[in-house]
């Protein structure tokens, strides 16, 4: 039980922030010893020396009197001193070590522990012993019994009498030893704020990153949509762990969209292929069995290699498509986007005339932006063939311009069935053809290409509306890309 | 034309040879990077055509040495990577051309003779004629049987890569390539419309076609 409770404290106390906390604690600490010793030094200290130089002089006195009159006139003397004496503290002790005279009880030292001076020499005053004591004693005013501290000199005789002179430090310690005792008090609180608080701080940290860390274990253990749990807060307000956590979360996205991809490419080239392989196979197979002349075999043949360069041309476009989603290939350099629209529109025209469409071209000139002509020709011409699949009649448009913001558009629009507006997200994804387009040739995977492309140029693919004819609405893919500053 | 194929896949380097060869070639097979290289210094042939990635020394390096030694004879390369940056790589180590397998056999002939012709002759002319028909590259005037035809600049192009290969077969994807300058796929037929508008000038009004359609592979112009 006691360790399981241990446990978490421990690796608590692993956190930078309780570690934080408790460095700032001990720095603390320290710093209130220091303003203790200073208010000692600057207070008792000073008072202490004050009083030593008060009893050296009262004592020099005594030791003369002392000297002159034996001890019975230094007892008269003490006695009277003593009586009237406040802050003066007399005690003088007879060799047995009880105490003849004076006006606090008992000796505030211990006999036999002060060395006795010959009993032939004289009093030495120089050689008295100073002390610090503290000793109870009524108010003066209230009657109370309170603590005392005050500072004095023993002096002793060669007859073993010890005579005891010492003065109260006064209501200056009094009220230093108060102030230390808040300070210590203050101090302690403050430490355990510091400590308590520290533990919180550390216990929220902790929290949060064990979240994320939980969040990562997820993920790693193969729970790729796992995500770290975000904190509702308006943008822009998040701390350094909401921060983290939407790069981790973008992260992630990226990993499982990479994943998925991936896992798509294997799923699309088995999707994909599998039907144009199938066909394949049932050709030469029937051609096989039954063709009765080299002239069947031979057409039967052609047709498969037909075939066959169509799937080698999927297969290529889904490797490509995959390696621009993983982020690889593309090289951008300077492009006048304009020119190569020139080359594009003069390449597809006569076969977009020769399927009986009217076609247009409108390219705003010198439009340049970082590209990969390659990758970018593709695409265009992708949407060009696209278009001219998909239209039956009417025309299509190319078309290119400057937009604000330091962006450019290219167009090709179409007068043909469209694509109805809820599919239209749907058909940029992978493979996806709409039924009414599976008759036509084509992997479906020309728009995909077409938006891994936008996106390797910081742009982007949108769907909309095209040139309508009767019924039909027709459809713009508009590619947006940022001009070249 | 004397061709030396450098190639580890010993079916493959016999399924070449044996088309070039039905072709009209002599073609010799080496199957490492070291023994290519040492025969493509020592013998004197008209195309190299080396596969990427060979043993011991790989078709960029040995190629890039080739180079570097002074020895100029065209070189094909042949890569089961087909992007468009490994093709520029390939250009870049001193290749002519690049041909992404899996390829047709007509596409390999073709780009062999077009890369040894291009060899032989020396300077670009500015005057080009096959059989009856001329082309002016400086004034831009194409002629046939000394009647001037009337072509766009993008005809005017095509043809010009058509009779400078005249009599051979050049692919489609080579007509893409070289007149285009694009390396993909363009999946519709752009390329036929082009040709069958260029031959309905040079041809429909003359008796002997001579932009003919070869089944298969491509186009040739004969004279």
């Amino acid at each position: 039980m006691i360790k399981k409770l241990l446990l978490p404290l421990r690796s608590l106390m692993r956190t930078t922030t309780f570690r934080v906390a408790m460095a700032f604690a001990g720095l603390f600490a320290g710093f209130a010893i220091l303003l203790l010793g200073f208010l000692y030094a600057t207070t008792v200290g000073r008072l202490g020396l004050e009083a030593d130089r008060f009893a050296r002089q009262e004592l020099s006195e005594l030791a003369d009197i002392w000297q002159q009159q034996n001890v019975d006139g230094l007892n008269m003397e003490v006695i009277q001193r003593a009586a009237r004496a406040s802050d003066s503290l007399y005690v003088l002790v007879q060799p047995d070590g009880k105490v003849l005279s004076g006006n606090i009880d008992g000796a505030p030292l211990d006999l036999s522990q002060v060395d006795k001076p010959d009993p032939n020499s004289t009093l030495q005053p120089e050689r008295a012993v100073s002390s610090g004591f503290s000793y109870e004693r009524p108010d003066l005013e209230t009657g109370k019994i309170e603590r005392r501290r005050a500072r004095g000199l023993f002096l002793a005789g060669p007859d073993g009498f010890g005579l005891f002179v010492a003065r109260d430090l006064g209501p200056g310690v009094q009220i230093a030893d108060h102030v230390a005792r808040v300070i210590w008090m203050g101090g302690a609180g403050v430490l355990a704020f510091a400590l308590v608080g520290g533990f919180m701080a550390a216990r929220q940290a902790a929290g949060r990153v064990d979240e994320l860390t939980r969040t990562t274990r997820a993920v790693m253990a193969g729970d790729l949509k796992r995500r770290a749990a975000v904190r509702t807060i308006r943008p822009g307000d998040g701390d350094e762990f909401d921060d983290l956590t939407e790069d981790l979360n973008a992260m992630l996205e990226r990993i499982d969209r990479l994943v998925v991809a991936a896992r798509t490419t294997g799923d699309s080239i088995a999707h994909d292929l599998r039907s144009p392989l199938t066909r394949l196979r049932a050709r030469l197979e029937g051609a096989a069995a039954k063709a009765q002349s080299t002239e069947e075999l031979r057409d039967a043949i052609e047709d498969a290699l037909i075939q066959l360069d169509g799937v080698v041309a999927t297969f290529n476009a889904v490797l490509r498509l995959s390696r621009l989603e993983a982020g690889e290939g593309g090289k951008l350099e300077p492009l006048d986007v304009s020119l190569l629209l020139g080359q594009l529109a003069d390449l597809f025209e006569p076969v977009i005339e020769e399927a009986g469409l009217v076609f247009t071209a409108e390219i705003e000139p010198e439009l340049m932006i970082m590209a990969d002509r390659s990758l970018l020709a593709q695409s265009i011409s992708n949407l060009l063939d696209n278009a001219v699949k998909y239209t039956s009649q009417g025309e299509v448009r190319l078309s290119a311009k400057r937009l604000p913001a330091n962006q450019m558009s290219i167009s090709v629009s179409d007068s043909g069935s469209g694509i109805p507006v809820d599919q239209r997200d749907h058909v940029l994804e992978r493979f996806v053809r709409l039924d009414s387009a599976r008759s036509l040739p084509g992997s479906g995977i020309g728009l995909s290409l077409a938006v891994a492309i936008a996106e390797l140029h910081g742009g982007r693919l949108t769907l909309a509306d095209g040139l309508p004819r009767g019924a039909d609405c027709g459809l713009e893919a508009r590619l947006i890309l940022p001009l070249k500053v | 034309m004397r061709v030396l194929i450098v190639e580890d896949a010993g079916e493959t380097a016999l399924y070449m040879r044996r088309a070039l060869e039905e072709a009209g070639h002599v073609v010799d097979l080496a199957a490492d990077g070291p023994t290519g290289e040492m025969m493509a210094r020592g013998g004197a042939f008209d195309v190299l055509v080396f596969d990427r990635m060979l043993p011991q020394k790989d078709g960029l390096s040995v190629v890039a040495d080739l180079r570097t030694a002074g020895i100029a004879t065209p070189v094909l390369f042949l890569s089961a990577l087909g992007d468009v940056e490994h093709r520029v790589e390939g250009l870049k180590a001193g290749g002519d051309d690049y041909l992404a397998k899996p390829y047709a056999a007509s596409e390999l002939i073709a780009r062999v003779e077009a890369l040894g012709r291009r060899h032989e002759g020396g300077a670009p002319s500015t005057y080009l004629k096959v059989g009856e028909l001329e082309m002016d590259l400086l004034a831009r005037v194409v002629r046939r049987e000394g009647r001037k035809i009337d072509i766009q600049p993008r005809e005017f192009r095509l043809l010009e890569y058509l009779m400078r290969n005249a009599n051979q077969v050049v692919t489609r994807t080579m007509l893409l390539e070289k007149v285009w300058d694009y390396h993909f796929d363009p999946q519709t037929n752009v390329i036929d419309v082009h040709v069958s508008r260029l031959r309905s000038k040079i041809d429909r009004e003359f008796d002997k076609p001579m932009l003919h359609t070869v089944r298969g592979a491509g186009y040739r112009l004969e004279a």
